[in-house]
Protein backbone atom coordinates (compact mmCIF):
# COMPACT_ATOMS: atom_id res chain seq x y z
CA UNK A 1 0.00 0.00 0.00
CA UNK A 2 0.98 3.50 -0.86
CA UNK A 3 2.51 5.40 2.25
CA UNK A 4 0.25 9.01 2.64
CA UNK A 5 3.09 11.60 1.89
CA UNK A 6 0.74 13.45 5.09
CA UNK A 7 2.84 11.09 7.17
CA UNK A 8 5.55 10.12 4.80
CA UNK A 9 7.00 13.53 5.00
CA UNK A 10 6.14 15.39 8.28
CA UNK A 11 9.13 16.49 9.95
CA UNK A 12 7.70 14.95 13.21
CA UNK A 13 4.84 13.37 14.23
CA UNK A 14 2.20 16.13 14.49
CA UNK A 15 -0.98 14.22 15.38
CA UNK A 16 -1.40 15.65 18.29
CA UNK A 17 -0.58 19.08 17.65
CA UNK A 18 -3.52 19.01 14.90
CA UNK A 19 -5.52 16.90 17.77
CA UNK A 20 -5.40 19.96 19.93
CA UNK A 21 -5.69 22.44 17.10
CA UNK A 22 -9.18 20.83 16.35
CA UNK A 23 -10.21 20.46 20.00
CA UNK A 24 -9.74 24.14 20.49
CA UNK A 25 -11.35 24.63 17.11
CA UNK A 26 -14.07 22.56 18.67
CA UNK A 27 -14.27 24.69 22.11
CA UNK A 28 -14.26 28.13 20.06
CA UNK A 29 -17.15 27.33 17.84
CA UNK A 30 -19.04 26.05 21.28
CA UNK A 31 -18.70 29.70 22.40
CA UNK A 32 -14.77 29.30 24.19
CA UNK A 33 -12.83 32.31 24.62
CA UNK A 34 -9.95 30.83 25.89
CA UNK A 35 -9.51 28.02 23.40
CA UNK A 36 -9.99 31.19 20.93
CA UNK A 37 -7.25 33.25 22.22
CA UNK A 38 -5.16 30.08 21.84
CA UNK A 39 -5.40 29.89 19.00
CA UNK A 40 -4.90 33.10 17.82
CA UNK A 41 -1.43 33.01 20.32
CA UNK A 42 -0.48 29.56 18.02
CA UNK A 43 -0.72 31.03 14.14
CA UNK A 44 -0.23 34.86 15.33
CA UNK A 45 3.32 35.09 14.48
CA UNK A 46 3.14 32.95 11.20
CA UNK A 47 0.20 34.85 9.95
CA UNK A 48 1.80 38.23 10.78
CA UNK A 49 4.90 37.64 9.06
CA UNK A 50 2.50 36.11 5.90
CA UNK A 51 0.99 39.68 5.89
CA UNK A 52 4.48 41.33 5.50
CA UNK A 53 5.74 38.94 3.05
CA UNK A 54 3.58 40.00 0.62
CA UNK A 55 5.00 43.45 1.02
CA UNK A 56 1.88 45.46 3.31
CA UNK A 57 2.51 48.20 5.21
CA UNK A 58 2.23 48.27 9.23
CA UNK A 59 -1.46 49.64 8.53
CA UNK A 60 -2.35 47.28 5.71
CA UNK A 61 -1.03 44.54 6.89
CA UNK A 62 -2.85 45.01 10.65
CA UNK A 63 -5.78 45.10 8.20
CA UNK A 64 -4.99 41.97 6.54
CA UNK A 65 -4.46 40.06 9.95
CA UNK A 66 -7.89 41.54 11.53
CA UNK A 67 -9.31 40.34 8.67
CA UNK A 68 -8.45 36.37 8.69
CA UNK A 69 -9.17 36.07 12.31
CA UNK A 70 -12.31 37.54 11.39
CA UNK A 71 -13.00 35.17 8.68
CA UNK A 72 -12.36 32.08 10.79
CA UNK A 73 -14.80 33.78 12.96
CA UNK A 74 -17.49 33.95 10.69
CA UNK A 75 -16.75 30.43 9.65
CA UNK A 76 -16.18 28.79 12.93
CA UNK A 77 -19.14 26.61 12.36
CA UNK A 78 -18.92 25.97 8.76
CA UNK A 79 -14.76 24.47 9.00
CA UNK A 80 -15.65 20.81 8.94
CA UNK A 81 -12.35 19.39 8.59
CA UNK A 82 -10.40 20.28 11.44
CA UNK A 83 -7.11 19.33 10.32
CA UNK A 84 -7.13 21.52 7.38
CA UNK A 85 -7.27 24.70 9.55
CA UNK A 86 -3.92 25.70 8.67
CA UNK A 87 -4.26 25.50 5.31
CA UNK A 88 -7.28 27.05 5.42
CA UNK A 89 -5.83 30.17 7.46
CA UNK A 90 -2.75 30.34 4.80
CA UNK A 91 -5.17 30.43 1.63
CA UNK A 92 -7.64 33.30 3.77
CA UNK A 93 -4.71 35.55 4.79
CA UNK A 94 -3.36 35.12 1.36
CA UNK A 95 -6.39 36.30 -0.25
CA UNK A 96 -6.79 39.16 2.19
CA UNK A 97 -3.32 40.17 1.47
CA UNK A 98 -4.19 40.10 -2.25
CA UNK A 99 -7.04 42.06 -1.78
CA UNK A 100 -5.46 44.73 0.28
CA UNK A 101 -2.86 45.14 -2.46
CA UNK A 102 -5.47 45.71 -4.90
CA UNK A 103 -6.50 48.93 -5.20
CA UNK A 104 -3.50 50.77 -4.38
CA UNK A 105 -0.93 48.84 -6.58
CA UNK A 106 -0.39 45.79 -8.44
CA UNK A 107 1.39 43.10 -7.35
CA UNK A 108 5.22 43.28 -8.06
CA UNK A 109 7.32 40.53 -8.11
CA UNK A 110 10.06 42.97 -8.10
CA UNK A 111 8.87 44.11 -4.33
CA UNK A 112 11.43 42.16 -2.73
CA UNK A 113 13.92 45.03 -2.24
CA UNK A 114 11.51 47.50 -0.79
CA UNK A 115 9.77 45.51 1.10
CA UNK A 116 13.61 44.34 2.91
CA UNK A 117 14.18 48.15 3.08
CA UNK A 118 11.16 48.08 5.20
CA UNK A 119 11.44 45.16 7.48
CA UNK A 120 13.92 46.40 10.24
CA UNK A 121 16.41 44.47 11.60
CA UNK A 122 15.78 43.03 15.42
CA UNK A 123 16.15 45.58 17.58
CA UNK A 124 19.23 44.53 20.16
CA UNK A 125 17.77 44.32 24.16
CA UNK A 126 20.14 45.64 26.32
CA UNK A 127 20.95 43.23 28.46
CA UNK A 128 22.18 40.62 26.20
CA UNK A 129 25.61 40.18 26.98
CA UNK A 130 27.81 41.25 24.50
CA UNK A 131 28.97 38.64 22.88
CA UNK A 132 25.77 36.78 21.81
CA UNK A 133 24.80 40.35 20.68
CA UNK A 134 27.46 40.73 18.26
CA UNK A 135 27.32 37.03 16.90
CA UNK A 136 24.10 38.09 16.42
CA UNK A 137 24.63 41.19 14.81
CA UNK A 138 27.34 39.60 12.42
CA UNK A 139 24.75 36.66 11.64
CA UNK A 140 22.04 39.53 10.71
CA UNK A 141 24.65 40.87 8.62
CA UNK A 142 24.83 37.69 6.56
CA UNK A 143 21.40 36.59 6.49
CA UNK A 144 20.88 40.17 4.80
CA UNK A 145 23.14 38.88 2.28
CA UNK A 146 21.33 36.48 1.04
CA UNK A 147 19.00 36.57 -1.94
CA UNK A 148 15.95 37.91 -1.10
CA UNK A 149 13.80 35.08 -2.02
CA UNK A 150 15.59 33.01 0.31
CA UNK A 151 15.44 35.50 2.87
CA UNK A 152 11.63 36.00 2.77
CA UNK A 153 10.85 32.19 2.73
CA UNK A 154 13.55 31.84 5.69
CA UNK A 155 11.06 34.58 7.45
CA UNK A 156 8.34 32.23 6.87
CA UNK A 157 9.73 28.76 7.72
CA UNK A 158 11.62 29.80 10.80
CA UNK A 159 9.50 31.83 12.47
CA UNK A 160 8.31 29.14 15.00
CA UNK A 161 11.01 27.31 17.27
CA UNK A 162 9.96 23.78 16.52
CA UNK A 163 8.80 24.48 12.93
CA UNK A 164 6.17 21.25 12.09
CA UNK A 165 3.96 20.02 9.56
CA UNK A 166 1.09 22.19 10.65
CA UNK A 167 3.39 25.55 10.21
CA UNK A 168 4.71 24.23 6.76
CA UNK A 169 0.91 23.34 5.47
CA UNK A 170 -0.11 27.07 6.52
CA UNK A 171 3.18 28.48 4.78
CA UNK A 172 2.63 26.58 1.57
CA UNK A 173 -1.33 28.04 1.63
CA UNK A 174 -0.48 30.89 1.92
CA UNK A 175 2.70 30.98 -1.27
CA UNK A 176 0.62 29.14 -2.92
CA UNK A 177 3.21 25.82 -3.23
CA UNK A 178 3.15 22.49 -2.73
CA UNK A 179 4.24 21.73 0.95
CA UNK A 180 6.76 19.00 0.06
CA UNK A 181 8.52 21.99 -1.96
CA UNK A 182 9.36 24.21 1.06
CA UNK A 183 11.42 21.88 3.01
CA UNK A 184 14.09 21.34 0.17
CA UNK A 185 14.08 24.99 -0.13
CA UNK A 186 14.53 25.69 3.45
CA UNK A 187 17.79 23.23 2.76
CA UNK A 188 19.35 25.29 0.29
CA UNK A 189 18.41 28.71 1.90
CA UNK A 190 20.12 27.37 4.67
CA UNK A 191 23.20 25.96 2.76
CA UNK A 192 23.98 29.14 1.13
CA UNK A 193 23.62 31.20 4.51
CA UNK A 194 26.39 28.96 5.80
CA UNK A 195 28.27 29.18 2.77
CA UNK A 196 28.36 32.99 3.47
CA UNK A 197 28.98 32.23 7.41
CA UNK A 198 31.72 30.31 6.81
CA UNK A 199 33.44 32.87 4.32
CA UNK A 200 33.32 34.78 7.09
CA UNK A 201 34.24 32.85 9.84
CA UNK A 202 31.54 33.04 11.59
CA UNK A 203 30.31 29.59 12.34
CA UNK A 204 32.79 28.88 15.05
CA UNK A 205 31.30 31.58 16.89
CA UNK A 206 27.66 30.19 16.69
CA UNK A 207 29.14 26.17 16.95
CA UNK A 208 30.90 28.10 20.25
CA UNK A 209 27.88 29.00 21.70
CA UNK B 1 8.00 8.45 -8.20
CA UNK B 2 4.86 8.39 -5.87
CA UNK B 3 7.53 8.52 -2.78
CA UNK B 4 9.99 11.21 -3.86
CA UNK B 5 8.48 13.39 -0.93
CA UNK B 6 9.37 10.89 1.64
CA UNK B 7 12.64 11.14 3.57
CA UNK B 8 13.50 13.77 5.65
CA UNK B 9 13.55 16.96 3.62
CA UNK B 10 13.69 18.98 6.45
CA UNK B 11 16.35 18.54 9.11
CA UNK B 12 15.00 17.89 12.66
CA UNK B 13 14.13 21.56 13.65
CA UNK B 14 17.18 22.82 15.74
CA UNK B 15 18.71 19.85 16.31
CA UNK B 16 22.09 19.73 14.63
CA UNK B 17 22.38 23.46 13.50
CA UNK B 18 24.17 25.45 15.80
CA UNK B 19 22.36 28.22 12.97
CA UNK B 20 18.47 27.31 13.71
CA UNK B 21 18.13 28.58 17.06
CA UNK B 22 19.82 32.26 16.80
CA UNK B 23 18.21 32.56 13.23
CA UNK B 24 15.17 31.74 14.44
CA UNK B 25 15.12 33.96 17.61
CA UNK B 26 16.29 37.08 15.69
CA UNK B 27 13.72 36.31 12.96
CA UNK B 28 11.22 36.17 15.73
CA UNK B 29 12.36 39.14 17.21
CA UNK B 30 11.94 41.12 14.06
CA UNK B 31 8.75 39.95 12.81
CA UNK B 32 6.72 39.35 15.83
CA UNK B 33 3.06 40.32 15.30
CA UNK B 34 1.72 44.01 17.05
CA UNK B 35 0.72 42.93 20.48
CA UNK B 36 -2.36 45.68 20.03
CA UNK B 37 -3.02 43.28 16.67
CA UNK B 38 -2.90 40.16 18.58
CA UNK B 39 -4.90 41.45 21.39
CA UNK B 40 -7.32 42.67 18.85
CA UNK B 41 -7.68 39.42 17.32
CA UNK B 42 -9.10 37.92 20.59
CA UNK B 43 -11.21 40.33 21.48
CA UNK B 44 -12.72 40.08 18.17
CA UNK B 45 -14.30 36.93 19.29
CA UNK B 46 -16.94 38.98 21.20
CA UNK B 47 -18.36 40.33 17.70
CA UNK B 48 -19.31 37.12 17.01
CA UNK B 49 -22.78 36.72 15.80
CA UNK B 50 -24.37 33.29 16.03
CA UNK B 51 -27.52 32.15 14.17
CA UNK B 52 -27.16 35.21 11.47
CA UNK B 53 -26.76 34.36 8.04
CA UNK B 54 -23.74 35.40 6.08
CA UNK B 55 -24.16 37.55 2.65
CA UNK B 56 -21.13 37.36 0.55
CA UNK B 57 -19.85 40.13 -1.26
CA UNK B 58 -20.76 39.87 -5.11
CA UNK B 59 -19.96 43.51 -6.39
CA UNK B 60 -17.26 46.13 -5.31
CA UNK B 61 -16.69 49.10 -7.52
CA UNK B 62 -13.14 49.46 -5.73
CA UNK B 63 -12.14 46.26 -7.49
CA UNK B 64 -14.12 46.41 -10.46
CA UNK B 65 -11.19 46.06 -12.97
CA UNK B 66 -12.93 47.11 -16.37
CA UNK B 67 -14.31 50.02 -13.84
CA UNK B 68 -11.29 50.88 -12.86
CA UNK B 69 -9.57 50.70 -16.22
CA UNK B 70 -12.33 52.74 -17.90
CA UNK B 71 -12.21 55.75 -15.10
CA UNK B 72 -8.78 55.26 -14.36
CA UNK B 73 -7.49 58.43 -12.70
CA UNK B 74 -10.87 59.55 -11.33
CA UNK B 75 -11.87 56.52 -9.37
CA UNK B 76 -11.28 58.30 -6.00
CA UNK B 77 -13.91 60.45 -6.56
CA UNK B 78 -16.64 58.03 -7.36
CA UNK B 79 -18.66 56.65 -4.64
CA UNK B 80 -17.72 53.09 -3.78
CA UNK B 81 -20.48 50.54 -4.35
CA UNK B 82 -20.54 47.43 -2.82
CA UNK B 83 -22.91 45.00 -2.72
CA UNK B 84 -23.62 41.93 -0.48
CA UNK B 85 -26.02 38.70 -1.26
CA UNK B 86 -26.97 35.24 1.05
CA UNK B 87 -29.74 33.42 -0.82
CA UNK B 88 -32.77 33.58 1.04
CA UNK B 89 -34.68 30.21 2.64
CA UNK B 90 -37.25 30.32 -0.61
CA UNK B 91 -34.78 31.07 -3.17
CA UNK B 92 -35.66 35.12 -2.96
CA UNK B 93 -32.02 36.83 -2.73
CA UNK B 94 -31.57 38.60 0.41
CA UNK B 95 -29.22 41.60 -0.28
CA UNK B 96 -27.99 44.97 0.44
CA UNK B 97 -26.08 47.48 -1.59
CA UNK B 98 -23.89 50.20 0.05
CA UNK B 99 -22.78 53.37 -1.09
CA UNK B 100 -19.79 54.76 0.63
CA UNK B 101 -18.90 58.23 0.67
CA UNK B 102 -17.19 61.29 2.43
CA UNK B 103 -13.28 61.81 3.10
CA UNK B 104 -10.77 62.28 5.75
CA UNK B 105 -11.51 59.28 8.94
CA UNK B 106 -15.42 59.47 8.87
CA UNK B 107 -17.30 57.84 6.10
CA UNK B 108 -21.28 57.96 5.17
CA UNK B 109 -23.18 55.19 4.10
CA UNK B 110 -26.03 55.03 1.81
CA UNK B 111 -27.90 51.94 1.99
CA UNK B 112 -30.81 49.91 -0.18
CA UNK B 113 -32.20 46.28 1.16
CA UNK B 114 -33.69 44.28 -1.10
CA UNK B 115 -35.70 43.30 -0.96
CA UNK B 116 -37.11 46.54 0.07
CA UNK B 117 -39.10 46.29 3.41
CA UNK B 118 -38.45 47.77 6.99
CA UNK B 119 -35.22 46.89 9.17
CA UNK B 120 -33.01 47.53 11.82
CA UNK B 121 -29.46 48.27 10.88
CA UNK B 122 -26.20 47.47 13.23
CA UNK B 123 -22.56 48.51 13.01
CA UNK B 124 -20.10 46.86 14.08
CA UNK B 125 -15.87 47.35 14.00
CA UNK B 126 -13.35 45.78 15.89
CA UNK B 127 -12.04 48.30 18.05
CA UNK B 128 -14.00 50.91 16.57
CA UNK B 129 -16.19 53.36 18.38
CA UNK B 130 -19.68 52.25 19.49
CA UNK B 131 -22.03 53.18 16.20
CA UNK B 132 -25.98 53.62 17.12
CA UNK B 133 -27.91 51.10 14.85
CA UNK B 134 -30.33 52.91 12.20
CA UNK B 135 -33.73 51.95 10.69
CA UNK B 136 -34.01 51.43 7.22
CA UNK B 137 -37.39 52.35 5.80
CA UNK B 138 -40.22 51.29 4.24
CA UNK B 139 -38.46 51.08 1.07
CA UNK B 140 -35.05 49.50 2.64
CA UNK B 141 -33.45 52.39 2.53
CA UNK B 142 -31.21 53.93 4.97
CA UNK B 143 -28.36 56.17 6.05
CA UNK B 144 -25.47 55.88 8.35
CA UNK B 145 -24.10 59.14 8.82
CA UNK B 146 -20.50 58.72 10.40
CA UNK B 147 -18.46 56.03 10.90
CA UNK B 148 -14.86 55.27 11.54
CA UNK B 149 -12.55 53.72 8.40
CA UNK B 150 -11.28 50.48 8.98
CA UNK B 151 -13.02 47.17 9.07
CA UNK B 152 -16.44 47.10 9.23
CA UNK B 153 -19.83 44.59 8.97
CA UNK B 154 -23.35 45.52 8.97
CA UNK B 155 -26.04 43.32 9.94
CA UNK B 156 -29.97 43.93 9.41
CA UNK B 157 -32.48 42.25 11.67
CA UNK B 158 -36.20 42.00 9.66
CA UNK B 159 -39.01 41.05 11.95
CA UNK B 160 -39.85 36.82 11.36
CA UNK B 161 -36.40 36.20 10.24
CA UNK B 162 -32.99 35.29 11.13
CA UNK B 163 -30.30 38.14 10.72
CA UNK B 164 -28.54 38.44 8.03
CA UNK B 165 -24.27 40.02 8.42
CA UNK B 166 -22.49 41.45 5.57
CA UNK B 167 -18.69 39.73 5.47
CA UNK B 168 -16.23 41.71 7.21
CA UNK B 169 -14.85 44.54 4.50
CA UNK B 170 -12.60 47.69 4.99
CA UNK B 171 -14.09 50.69 3.97
CA UNK B 172 -10.59 53.09 3.38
Amino acid sequence: MRQRHTEADSPRPVAAAQQDIAHQLQLAAAGDQVAWNDLVDRFSPLLWSICRHFGLSSADAADAFQLTWLRLLENLDTIQDPARLPGWLGTTCRRECLGLLRPTKRVRPTDDDRLLDRLRGPSSSADQPVLIADRNARLWREFDRLDARCQRILRLLLIEPDGDRVSYELVASALDMPVGSLGPIRGRCLTRLRRLLDAEGISDALRDS
Amino acid sequence: MDDEHTGPQTPAPGADDPLLAPLGELIRAADAPPTVAVELAKQSFGLRQVDTELAALVADSAMDPVGTAVRAGEQSTLPRLLTFEVEGPDDTPQAVEVEVSGSGRYRRLLGQLHPPGAARIEVRQPGGDAVDPVDADEQGRFVVAAVGVGLIRLTWHRPGRHAIATAWFRLD
